[in-house]
């Protein structure tokens, strides 16, 4: 995944919460207060913000998949860092592991709506959720199966958010296909906390949404809302 | 008496707004096509070739090379040439930028690509045009065939002398350490002290077995 920092502008323009949280959401049913892929804000160094959409980093070399003590979280061949609730025994040792702070526990009975309950479990969705088991960001694995480009990826009204293929080096953002290699050298990307040595598969092109129109002194965005919550009944949430 | 001559003022007015407006818009039609027609006339055109390899195998990285020359023939230096490729992913079909490159003095783009797909591409090379330039650009086929995994991941706990060689982020350490003999050394204590632990265990269950032990 290659996420354009030039053409994040948090969703300011549309006068709404992120639209990739959002949609990420509402497509796997995520529970409050989980984001799976969260817009943080963090102070530009001459001043002003930037917002950085930061899904799981889906590390080549994933703490996460070397202290599993069961063997719950694995990383596909096609490179996909997933989590099997059914095996996971709900140590979160996972979560001290993770660097990036991507992974949540359900400490509760998670909302289900009656659209989740009908779907069958598999790791490449996580749907319907199980309470006392680790959840994140999976790369929406089944929908890239079917052609299509992640929720996140789909929501973005700046076409933000590339995804691709490794092997190929070739990625998408919905709206122009782009050499990985290429594109990334060419525009000075970067990943989040290189040095650890996690390789993660995330790329980020510096920037605070200039390419749409976005002052770096127009602070702040709307909070995250949980829009399924509605059709949820009984369900609860909880603090992080 | 004077609402007449108001409305006299006004309508005087109106028609020197109405006379100013068919001007301005008299002169942006006549001029509209002089300054395309300037600007046209200002760009020299350009011709440009491309250099690829008919064939080529996965994971290969090729020479792409492209010559940008004016109507005279002699080469354009210092513009950007890009490479592209037409591809679809997800649904999304487009140009694909693959590589770019500066001309040289003598017109000539070159840059080097792996090839990471198969099948029968098309390679264009691009020359956007520039303000004295004309945009020029041509394309070449490009075969490429191979059934080999580039992508190859690379996890797990490095531990030097056991699974990480000189090129993984062991470059500089002593050769001692990558020798494995320290791993080994501590392997050995461990089970050393996992055996002395073992064997007075063993002790403690022969006591117990001693002769009247525990009689009245």
């Amino acid at each position: 995944m290659i996420i354009d920092l030039r053409r994040c502008d948090g969703c300011q323009s549309q006068n709404k919460p992120p639209l990739c949280t959002a949609a990420c959401i509402e497509g796997h049913f995520v529970p409050d207060p989980m984001q799976w892929i969260e817009v943080y804000e963090p102070d530009l160094h001459g001043g002003g913000s930037q917002f950085v959409p930061t899904p799981c980093q889906q590390c080549q070399n994933a703490p996460c998949t070397n202290v599993c003590p069961v063997g719950a979280t694995f990383a596909t061949p096609e490179g996909v860092v997933l989590i099997d609730q059914e095996r996971c025994i709900g140590c979160r040792i996972c979560m001290a592991a993770c660097p990036y702070d991507r992974r949540f526990f359900n400490w509760g009975d998670p909302p289900v709506p009656p659209e989740a309950m009908a779907m069958k479990y598999m790791p490449e969705h996580q749907t319907p959720a199980i309470k006392g088991t680790v959840m994140k960001c999976d790369f929406c694995p089944d929908m890239a199966g079917a052609g299509r480009l992640p929720y996140c990826a789909q929501a973005c009204p700046n076409h933000a958010i590339y995804y691709g293929d490794l092997e190929e080096g070739i990625a998408t953002n919905g709206d122009q296909v782009v050499d990985v290699n290429h594109f990334l050298a060419a525009n000075a990307a970067y990943r989040l906390k290189e040095e650890l040595g996690t390789e993660p598969r995330v790329f980020y092109i510096p920037g605070y949404g200039q390419k749409v129109g976005r002052s770096p002194f127009k602070r702040g965005r709307l909070a995250t809302i949980w829009p399924w919550k509605k059709v949820a009944k009984g369900s609860e949430t909880w603090t992080r | 008496m004077k609402t007449a001559a108001m409305t006299s003022v006004y309508r005087s007015r109106t028609v020197i707004g109405l006379l100013a407006l068919v001007a301005l818009a008299a002169g942006v039609v006549a001029m509209a096509p002089r300054s395309v027609a300037a600007q046209t006339a200002a760009k020299a055109p350009t011709a440009i070739g491309i250099s690829v390899p008919a064939d080529a195998q996965l994971g290969q990285s090729i020479l792409l090379q492209a010559r940008l020359v004016d109507a005279r023939g002699t080469g354009i230096p210092g513009v950007d040439v890009q490479f592209t490729s037409p591809a679809t992913f997800l649904n999304t079909s487009g140009d694909m930028v693959i590589a770019d490159a500066m001309t040289d003095s003598h017109g000539l783009a070159a840059a080097q690509y792996e090839v990471r797909r198969t099948g029968k591409l098309t390679v264009k090379a691009v020359f956007a045009g520039s303000d004295r330039y004309a945009p020029a650009k041509i394309s070449a086929p490009l075969a490429v065939s191979g059934d080999r995994q580039l992508y190859v991941q690379d996890a797990g706990v490095k531990i030097p002398g056991l699974n990480a060689t000189s090129t993984q982020q062991t470059s500089g350490w002593p050769h001692w350490v990558l020798s494995g003999w320290p791993i080994a050394a501590v392997l050995l204590i461990v089970w050393s002290l996992y055996g002395v632990a073992v064997f007075f265990m063993s002790q403690i269950v022969g006591a117990g077995e001693q002769p009247g032990e525990g009689a009245p």
